[in-house]
């Protein structure tokens, strides 16, 4: 038996997703229009299979993961799974699709070493959904709509967005056409598997074509695929003959029927409206909430909604009014994600706890601590046990801010005292002397002066 | 008959696990013949086909483990047109099957009517009480109508599909062969009913099937002009007409009504065929199973070998025409063509059924003919066969409907001529009922017609019988009785020592358990000892530790004093603000005693603190006990 994890993807957006984009360059280049089309697979999230009872598991073991049906042994019959029509439905309602009241299952025949059964079971001529909007920030650019789709649907759960895991895929079809021309011939590039990926094929390939194009050669309707290592798309397989998928109703599932007016939800017909409830905050929500909400910038929006674990260290923080949001999102977008790149530690496996996070925030904003220390007790959180305390680390490091005036003025008349030809220029005229003073005063001190309050008493010895 | 293989040692166990079971289920005991295209565990499923030679399933259809649970024995699997594709059982890797009524010798010989051939033939010739076929366009009816038996097509969706490797899947539905109505009637009541690994069963409960004394004045019985065609011989209408009169005589009420498009059926029957199977044969590619030749070029060069090696002429000619129908140019010209006929061919039923002028149920023949010679049959092809074989049965599964076989009197050559009756979607009990009554006025007794000696039966049959025979008269009571015993005696020891080891697995547990204990027992006398050697020096500490409290009040209430005139003193001392150097040496002395009381307060604290732990401890440690 060679036939390993064999996982449903549902392809569902090919339609919905195709979009033009524009080309804003003035060059001489730009009698080339391109024309970008996506289809994205995602893969469900859930227990079981689409068809059957076979675990759906990223990494299982090796045969461990196939069912009698997944192996295509004869007599075996498809069983739809409820949870996948019910994920299906979600991701299409908050897509803004229209979502069909009967669909039904097609074979599509083709030989292949991976498809025991010789066909697989999709829907091609009447989908659950069809003709979805995706709103998203940030340009025309391929990749923001594939950042934008991932977001969509790890925030429904609908789908875990591990590019890196094939959880969710990107075949882009790219052509290039002259303004107002007819759509020309089309390549397509295969398996994108991560963001920057879509981003790199779909510019290399517009790059590609148009060099061809401008050199009085023609484009021919192909496969390709994208080589990441090397940044240039490959030809695969030419699709000169055109592939007949023999299309065929499949006879052993009946079409899938869904309630699409009431909240009366039984064994096999699922309530639309039920679903439609429990749609979380979308992405774009939390933007439009961050901006008119919080006051943030829109940059600053676009950054937290993009990161859910900096999201959600951001609502954790601003719970508490005392906070100012803008501070909050710019320590969050500046200093966790330097000290998190330092460490080349993703987001997501951020192990400082919210409780952490409040109190060293809290140190800074008292000014206990100053900007340094505070990202110096982030890094230090890493080597620390699981919600270690952070005042305990700050007074275990003497990181405390000198706040005394009194110690403050003395530190300052000390350094007045040792730098007496500063102090002369300064009196002079040269008023940036006071930095040079001031950074004299941080190091000697060892970065531990209420900054602040010292720049006042420096100002104040000077001017005696 | 094939399958010798299995016969011997799957009898003997599933005999013994009768014996075990004390109460009486519905089929107990029954003898059963499957058709070789249901899956049966651990036991070869081939569909008489090379692709499947050495198919051995891990799983049983829901049709066979229905039967299994139900007291059922399975006494082979039975042959069959490869894939089930024709109607005769005569296109079987293993050679065709011979129809026992008629035959003289191996060459001159009757066919059995396929693609259940095996099945039926098990059942006339008494090797089994019932046989499992399956139904497309008639491969229950037909040999069961050509052995003289009766065969039942129960409503699309009632019987399970699962582990029946697929033909045209929406047509397929197990059938049931049966030497009577009755016998027949109680196996569908065992296998009918949803199940959930077939999505295209109906959800609803199954209520069994009652066969009772029904009033026929009620019933109103059609027949389609259309069924009387070209070819139909006359012994058959004569069988036709018969039964109309006999039923009419019974005070049913008869009508003539029309079924208008059963002439296109069999080409629209053709086209939707040959598309589901090449479809379902697309799985065939010697990877997993069956014939794999030895063409290494490449994985395209393996597939195309084996495929066209391991399907004979017929299945590979219905792949090609059904991939040719469904290429993307022809699926509006033919594919969807026959799907809107289908649907008319469905509704000419429904308007018969409900309509206006309605009828309760169709009679019609079954078959346009009796068994054909084998050699007539082999001269015309395999599809003309089928459209002429078919023409008949096959109307009711492009509707989904229900019908039954039934024989009702033998022809000139004497063979037997069945008839159809054929009624709505889930109308087994009235079709049922009827028949019984048809059957039980026509009395025939057909099959007590059928001469079978040894030498009329076919070669494997034969070899099976005289087998069997031989194994009895040799067996005497006394010889019988032994090896039962013995049987059950080793089942009795095998169970024995199961147990055994059970037994000594628990011990052995057990063991580990007590070792476990005794530690933890142990444990806890340290524990104990240690707790009470603690009680007692605690109660020699002085001061005693219950009267702890008291001494920490005392010594706060010292610290109070202490601190208040301290406080006194520094307000006096802090207007002449002097430095601590020069406080007087009576305060700084009793700055000294209050810190060192500070001091010794909290060391009392220390002490509360460990003798309220303790007591904590000796109480739980109490409860615990």
């Amino acid at each position: 038996m060679k036939y390993m994890n064999v996982t449903n993807y549902v392809t569902k957006w090919n339609t919905c997703l195709n979009y033009v984009k524009r080309n804003n360059s003035t060059s001489v280049k730009t009698k080339w229009q391109s024309v970008v089309g996506l289809e994205v697979h995602a893969q469900l999230n859930t227990e079981s299979k689409l068809f059957s009872g076979a675990q759906n598991t990223f990494g299982g073991l090796v045969n461990n993961c196939v069912s009698l049906f997944d192996a295509a042994i004869p007599g075996t019959l498809p069983v739809l799974n409820r949870k996948c029509v019910e994920l299906g439905v979600l991701t299409a309602l908050a897509l803004s699709c229209k979502v069909n009241e009967v669909s039904s299952f097609d074979r599509k025949h083709y030989f292949y070493a991976d498809l025991p059964a010789g066909y697989q079971i999709t829907q091609q001529r009447a989908p659950l959904a069809n003709d979805g909007v995706i709103n998203f920030q940030d340009g025309e650019e391929a990749a923001a709509l594939v950042k934008e789709l991932v977001l969509i649907v790890q925030k429904l759960g609908a789908c875990s967005g591990r590019m890196e895991e094939g959880a969710l895929r990107v075949d882009a079809n790219v052509s290039l056409r002259k303004f107002g021309e007819p759509l020309s011939t089309r390549t397509e590039i295969k398996n994108i598997g991560s963001i920057r990926g879509v981003a790199g094929a779909v510019r290399h390939e517009i790059e590609r074509q148009r060099t061809i194009l401008d050199n009085g050669g023609h484009i021919i309707n192909e496969t390709r695929s994208w080589d990441a290592t090397n940044k240039v798309t490959i030809a695969m397989r030419d699709k000169e003959v055109v592939q007949d998928y023999r299309y065929m109703p499949e006879p052993n599932l009946p079409p899938l029927r869904v309630n699409l007016h009431t909240k009366e939800d039984t064994q096999d017909v699922i309530s639309v409206p039920l679903i439609k409830e429990t749609i979380p905050e979308l992405p774009e929500d939390s933007r439009r909430k961050l901006i008119e909400e919080y006051d943030l910038r829109e940059i600053s929006a676009i950054q937290l909604v993009n990161e859910p674990a900096l999201l959600n260290y951001f609502y954790e923080l601003v719970s508490d009014v005392t906070r100012n949001p803008t501070k909050v999102a710019n320590l969050l977008l500046n200093d966790l994600l330097t000290v998190l790149n330092k460490r080349k530690v993703d987001v997501e496996y951020c192990t400082i706890t919210v409780n952490q996070m409040k109190e060293s925030t809290d140190a800074l904003l008292n000014k206990q601590i100053n900007l340094d220390i505070y990202r110096k007790l982030l890094d230090e959180l890493f080597d620390r046990p699981i919600d270690f305390s952070v005042l305990e680390i700050i007074k275990e490091k003497g990181w405390t801010l000198e706040s005394d005036e009194t110690v403050i003025e003395q530190k300052c008349k000390e350094v007045l005292d040792n730098n007496p030809k500063l102090v002369k220029k300064y009196k002079e005229g040269k008023v940036k002397i006071l930095n040079s003073l001031l950074g004299i005063l941080a190091k000697t001190t060892s970065n531990k002066m209420d900054m602040a309050v010292a720049t006042k008493k420096m100002e104040e010895l000077l001017k005696k | 008959m094939k399958g010798e293989l299995s016969i011997e040692k799957t009898n003997l166990f599933l005999k013994l696990d009768q014996i075990d079971k004390q109460e009486q289920q519905a089929i107990d005991g029954i003898t059963i013949a499957v058709k070789d295209n249901f899956c049966t565990k651990n036991i070869p499923t081939t569909c008489a086909s090379e692709m499947l030679k050495d198919f051995i399933p891990t799983y049983d259809a829901t049709v066979y483990s229905k039967l299994i649970n139900n007291g059922a024995c399975l006494i082979g699997k039975s042959n069959l047109d490869e894939f089930a594709m024709g109607s005769g059982t005569v296109d079987s890797i293993f050679g065709p099957t011979r129809n026992a009524w008629g035959y003289n010798g191996d060459t001159d010989w009757r066919i059995a009517g396929g693609s259940s051939g095996g099945s039926a033939v098990a059942v006339s010739t008494g090797v089994c009480v019932a046989g499992i076929g399956s139904d497309t366009g008639g491969s229950t009816r037909n040999p069961a109508a050509l052995c003289g038996v009766v065969g039942i097509k129960p409503t699309y969706g009632l019987v399970s599909r699962y582990g029946l490797i697929p033909l045209v899947n929406s047509m397929d539905v197990p059938g049931i062969i049966a030497r009577n109505v009755e016998d027949a009637t109680r196996v569908l009541n065992c296998v009918a009913g949803p199940d959930q690994l077939d999505s295209t069963t109906i959800k609803r409960d199954f209520k069994p099937i009652e066969l009772k004394d029904i009033d026929l004045s009620n019933v109103k019985i059609g027949i389609p002009s259309e069924y009387h065609c070209d070819g139909m011989s006359e012994d058959v209408i004569d069988a036709w007409k018969f039964v109309e009169d006999l039923l009419e005589k019974e005070k049913a009420i008869i009508k003539k009504v029309s079924l208008p498009y059963t002439s296109v059926s069999i080409a629209v029957y053709s086209i939707l065929n040959q598309c589901e199977v090449a479809s379902n044969m697309a799985r065939y590619d010697g990877l997993e199973f069956g014939l794999r030749t030895n063409e290494d070029y490449s994985t395209e060069e393996l597939y195309a070998s084996s495929r066209s090696q391991g399907f004979n002429n017929v299945v590979r000619s219905r792949i090609f025409a059904g991939n040719y129908f469904l290429l993307t140019r022809n699926y509006e010209k033919y594919f969807l063509k026959a799907l809107k006929l289908r649907r008319l061919i469905a509704d000419d039923f429904k308007n018969v059924f409900n309509g206006e002028n309605c009828v309760d149920i169709l009679l019609t023949p079954t078959t346009l003919c009796d068994a054909p010679l084998y050699g007539d049959f082999v001269s015309k092809h395999n599809r003309d066969q089928c459209a002429f074989q078919d023409y008949c049965t096959q109307p009711a599964n492009m509707a989904g409907i229900p019908a039954v076989s039934i024989p009702i009197r033998l022809s000139k050559n004497k063979l037997p001529i069945s008839l159809q009756l054929m009624g709505p979607n889930l109308s087994e009990e009235l079709l049922l009922n009827v028949a019984k009554r048809i059957e039980s006025n026509t009395n025939t007794e057909i099959l007590s017609k059928l001469n079978i000696s040894l030498d009329t039966l076919p070669l494997k049959c034969q070899e099976l019988i005289s087998k069997v025979a031989t194994e009895q008269v040799t067996l005497s009571v006394n010889r019988l009785d032994p090896i039962a015993i013995s049987l059950q005696q080793s089942r009795q020891i095998a169970k024995n020592l199961e147990d055994e080891y059970e037994i000594l697995k628990l011990k052995l547990k057990n063991k580990e358990l007590q070792v476990k204990i005794d530690r933890n027992q142990r444990f806890m006398d340290d524990l104990r000892k240690e707790l009470d050697s603690s009680i007692e020096s605690l109660s020699k500490q002085s001061p005693n530790p219950d009267n702890i409290e008291e001494c920490i009040k005392q010594m706060r209430q010292k610290v109070a004093s202490y601190e208040e005139s301290y406080k006194k003193a520094t307000m006096k001392f802090s207007k002449l603000s002097v430095p601590d150097s020069l406080l007087p040496k009576s305060l700084q002395a009793q700055l000294a005693t209050l810190a060192s009381l500070r001091e010794e307060e909290s060391m009392w604290k220390q002490r509360a603190d460990d003798v309220l732990f303790t007591r904590q401890a000796r109480d739980a440690f109490r409860r615990r006990k």
